[in-house]
């Protein structure tokens, strides 16, 4: 660090250093302590939450704690966790993504189509899905950070493009008649594990390392919590900007890709309303919507948390209308306790 | 707190006709019909401290992100050491050595202060995974903890987030990340505006130190008697255009205030006959 | 200057999605009648609206309608319709937008009985009749004929076919709703626990919607099965719904051994049906719905012939009779041989 070139010690300062460290040092351990756990908060009210669901209902429901229905909870959360995790890095940006629900609808039916019709395997259609998720992300970051349209009117623009092309591919009917090894991605098992959870564990593990530990995820926090603070740090922020959209359109085509897969076919009407969980998951995950903040342990934390209250309310057979009341209840609460701790950080001496 | 004028050296360069170390000639700057800069020049040289000073909407802050390259001028140039240069970018005026610490601070506030400290700059770990853009967040704790301490900025913990610091120590942070960094000029636009006594009297100190080791500083300042203590010239702006030049020696406040108002001007009547 | 360039270059790619959004407007407005015919009231164009695209279903009542209108000739069907069923008020304006067009007649199916009432009485007050196909209006103007299935009836049966693929003994069994709220949802869950009743041995232990998503049907089927393991039956009450119910009902390996009766008949559907995992298909004809629709409203347009409702039937599909001939024309229409007699 160039600092080193004036290495005078300034007397003073040392000075003051050593006269805090006597007397703040209990004072530094308290604030340390709270630091470590105010970026867990979030985690750790909604990991609570979770665990109080699920002995709660081990309790209400004998087949609940079950091999079984934890495989099949599993199955049943990794398309959401997958796309959480896409909107939960555009959350961090400050920006959000209306068009994951079309986006997932679109790679679906392209990748079951190039299937059924050109003989691609499940692994090629997959790519190619991805690649359909990443060309959406592309001219969804080119309009945000290229145009500057804000993100909620570019995405929203996405949405219904993204839309409309499914029902021109697709002549608004849904793609079937695909053989047994499409159903791979999403219904298949590795080593006794579903592997669109092995699929999800390795995008969440892997995005999770990208924000916490590169330079890439650096800039997407810095660009979220002061987009003009990252310019002038000499940070290209349109081009990351469009390469976090990228990034994220791409997981979004991989989980429409192990949506159409789990149900063997291409569904034109996949997804609609998806867009909302996705955010729901993010949020009472601790991400913030004014960017900056959001954690993927949050997100997937945020998205079982959804799956568990919808599986619960099947196998109580609690009626749909109350299991979204109940989704409802926990985003404000979730954001009602995020808020309360940062009102308590920002309060203090 | 020491009196740094009649202590430091001048630095090399200084008064021996080398070309100034970073010069404006002619800015204009608009903002769709407001006109914040008229034809502003500038000049700061090797070693010296030179205090910008003007009324409030002066131009101040706009010929300060012009001259970092946050804001490209409309016309007008700008040089390093003597040859023109284009600042279409933040990044070329930190090619050139200039840091800037801006009036509206442009810190991160979700990042920690060691974050802040090498934004755009991370330390990437040696070999592959550093090319893979992977962090070597200890070296970044231990850099920004060592320059902090160096520079007597006290902050709870290098892993603090800003956003829990108060304005003083948020401050004193950016300050800290321009002085570092900085290989020429330091552009510090009012930087002791929201400081206790013992904190700008360590910022004035640090400024000192940074004329000391050769580089050169621009200081924004509205209080008088601190621009007097520190600095070695002092350039006025008024209505987007430089009015008045003084050696801070020679000068009183009441000659500044008289400059500022426009009742004492000492540049080339095209200045003076703006209003 | 790069701001410009950047700019344009936006509004480029606005520009060239915009295209892509007309194209897709060409495409869906398929104008498929000639305009060939001899006919002394000179051509006619009927808009005909289903309660959205995107399911085989309402494809198959699209062939109904352009073969009815290529019988009549120098008819031309307009064909538009929103793409999520609970897109009410997407298809109020849809209407609204045809009954300014001009259209000569309107044929729809609503997405919301109360809440396109309205839509149907504006087109009435400007001149433009109006027939309901599939699902109708409440309240509904006389002149305004339905042609639809007897949901309730058909649903009744479907309670008496898993009673009696289940036969003797104390059952449990499931129902697969899809869109709570809609009408023909209602009277399809309403015609089976009717029919349910009939049948004091079986119960009903778990009732989830589908929303029409093939993923969420599978979900709630699959918990179903994991809260009630001795599950012997399900009725699935729509296409998505069946499809999902099937793909639970393998994953947790018992297929045949949970009996499911289902509604509707996409590829899948059949294919399931033919492997065994389907015991049994409620088949509606959505053929004749698109094809008494367009061919009640052009005699009324042409003749003055008043419309009058009927009853579009309902077929049981089961692997026995799958490949006779009176089944195979409902399941796979064509304008050839139309399965519209009666
Ligand atoms: N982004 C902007 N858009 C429009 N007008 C601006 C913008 N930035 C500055 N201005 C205008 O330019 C003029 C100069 O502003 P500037 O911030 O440079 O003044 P200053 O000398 O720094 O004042 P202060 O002492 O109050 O900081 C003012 O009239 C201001 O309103
Ligand atoms: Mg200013």
């Amino acid at each position: 660090m160039p600092v080193s070139r004036s290495p005078r010690p300034d007397p003073s300062a040392t000075a003051a250093t050593a006269v805090e460290s006597v007397t703040g040092a209990r004072d530094r351990f308290r604030e340390s302590l709270r630091e470590h756990l105010s970026s867990a908060v979030s985690e750790f009210t909604a990991a609570t939450a979770l665990i109080v669901l699920f002995v709660a209902l081990s309790l209400a429901s004998p087949h609940f704690l079950t091999a079984d229905n934890l495989f099949n909870i599993g199955s049943q959360t990794a398309v959401i966790a997958i796309i959480a995790v896409a909107q939960t890095m555009i959350i961090i940006t400050k920006g959000i993504d209306l068009s994951v629900g079309a986006v997932a609808a679109l790679a679906g039916v392209v990748g079951a189509i190039v299937v059924r019709d050109l003989g691609f395997t499940v692994w090629e259609a997959t790519a190619v899905a991805v690649g359909v998720g990443a060309s959406a992300g592309l001219v969804n970051g080119l309009l945000i950070a290229g145009a500057r349209l804000p993100p909620f009117i570019a995405t929203l623009g996405m949405m219904s493009a993204g839309r409309g092309l499914v029902f021109i591919i697709t002549g608004a009917v849904g793609v079937y008649s695909l053989p047994e090894s499409f159903q791979l991605l999403g219904n298949g098992e590795i080593a006794g594990v579903p592997f669109a959870v092995a699929v999800t564990a390795a995008v969440a593990l892997g995005s999770a390392f990208l924000l916490s530990q590169t330079r890439f995820g650096q800039y997407v926090y810095a660009m979220g919590s002061n987009m003009e603070a990252a310019r002038r740090s000499g940070i290209a922020v349109r081009r990351h900007l469009t390469a976090v959209y990228v990034l994220a359109g791409a997981l979004v085509g991989l989980g429409g890709m192990v949506a159409a897969s789990r149900v063997n076919s291409g569904q034109p009407n996949y997804g609609i309303g998806l867009e909302l969980d996705v955010i729901a998951a993010a949020v009472i995950g601790g991400a913030s919507l004014f960017g900056g903040q959001g954690r993927i342990a949050g997100t997937l934390i945020g998205a079982f948390l959804i799956a568990v209250v919808r599986n619960g309310s099947v196998l109580l057979d609690i009626s749909i209308h109350y299991q979204q009341v109940i989704v409802g209840l926990i985003i404000w609460a979730a954001v009602y306790f995020d808020q309360f701790r940062r009102r308590r950080l920002e309060a203090r001496g | 707190m020491s009196a740094g004028r009649g202590r430091t050296s001048r630095g090399p360069g200084r008064g021996d006709g080398a070309p100034p170390v970073l010069e404006a000639r002619g800015i204009v700057k608009r903002f769709g019909h407001v006109e914040a800069l008229r034809g502003a020049d500038f000049a700061v040289h090797r070693g010296e401290v030179v205090a910008l000073i003007g009324d409030n909407g002066a131009g101040k802050s706009t010929l300060i992100k012009v001259l970092s390259g946050a804001q490209p001028q409309d016309g007008g140039e700008i040089l390093v050491d003597g040859r023109p240069q284009r600042f279409g970018s933040p990044l070329d005026a930190r090619r050139a050595g200039v840091e800037t610490v801006y009036q509206d601070l442009a810190v991160a506030d979700d990042l920690s202060v060691a974050a802040n400290l090498y934004l755009g700059r991370e330390i990437r770990r040696r070999g592959l995974p550093g090319r893979l853009g992977l962090l070597d967040k200890r070296a970044m704790r231990r850099g920004a903890a060592a320059a902090l301490e160096q520079l007597g900025v006290r902050v709870p913990r290098v892993t603090t987030p800003i956003a829990m610091l108060s304005g003083g120590q948020r401050q004193s942070v950016a300050v800290a990340r321009a002085v570092v960094w900085a290989t020429s000029v330091v552009i510090l636009d009012e930087p002791t505006a929201a400081l206790g006594v013992v904190q700008t009297a360590r910022v004035l100190e640090v400024i000192e130190r940074a004329r000391d080791a050769g580089r050169s500083v621009v200081l924004v300042s509205h209080n008088m008697p601190q621009v007097l203590e520190v600095a070695d010239r002092v350039e006025v702006m008024r209505l987007g255009r430089r009015t008045a030049r003084f050696r801070a020696a020679d000068v009183t406040t009441d000659d500044l205030v008289a400059a500022m108002t426009g009742a004492l001007a000492t540049e080339p009547e095209d200045a003076a006959d703006l209003h | 200057m790069a701001i410009d360039s950047r700019t344009r270059s936006g509004l480029a790619v606005l520009a060239a999605l915009a295209a892509l959004t007309a194209g897709a407007c060409v495409e869906v407005r398929d104008d498929s009648g000639g305009g060939d015919g001899g006919t002394v009231d000179g051509p006619l164009e009927i808009a005909v609206v289903p309660k959205a695209v995107g399911h085989e279903f309402w494809s198959t009542v699209r062939a109904g309608a352009e073969c009815a209108a290529e019988l009549a000739g120098d008819v031309t069907v307009e064909w538009d319709g929103v793409s999520a069923e609970t897109d009410v008020e997407g298809q109020v304006n849809l209407i609204q937008n045809f009954v300014t067009q001009e259209v000569d007649g309107i044929v729809y199916a609503a997405t919301d009985a109360a809440a396109l009432a309205p839509a149907t009485q504006h087109a009435l007050d400007a001149g433009v009749p109006v027939a309901m196909i599939d699902s109708g209006t409440d309240p509904q103007p006389d002149e305004v004929p339905l042609y639809a299935t007897d949901n309730r009836a058909g649903a009744v049966e479907a309670a008496n076919l898993l009673a009696q693929a289940l036969g003797e003994g104390e059952h449990d069994v499931a129902l697969i709703e899809f869109q709570p709220g809609s009408q023909t949802n209602t009277e399809r869950v309403e015609g089976f626990t009717e029919g349910l009743a009939q049948h004091g041995n079986l119960n009903l232990v778990g009732q989830q919607p589908s929303h029409s998503d093939v993923n969420e049907a599978r979900r709630v089927t699959e918990d179903i099965l994991t809260a009630n393991p001795d599950l012997a039956g399900i009725f699935a009450a729509n296409e998505p719904s069946v499809l999902g119910a099937a793909q639970a009902v393998e994953a947790a390996g018992k297929s045949g051994e949970v009996v499911i009766i289902g509604w509707d008949a996409a590829p899948d559907e059949i294919a399931g049906l033919r492997d065994g995992q389907i015991a049994a298909l409620v088949v509606q004809n959505p053929f004749r719905m698109g094809f008494f629709g367009v061919q009640n409203m052009v005699e009324h347009l042409r003749e003055g012939t008043p419309m009058t409702s009927a009853d579009t039937g309902v077929t049981f599909v089961t692997r026995e009779n799958i490949d006779s001939e009176e089944v195979q024309a409902v399941l796979e229409p064509s304008c050839d041989n139309p399965p519209v007699g009666q």
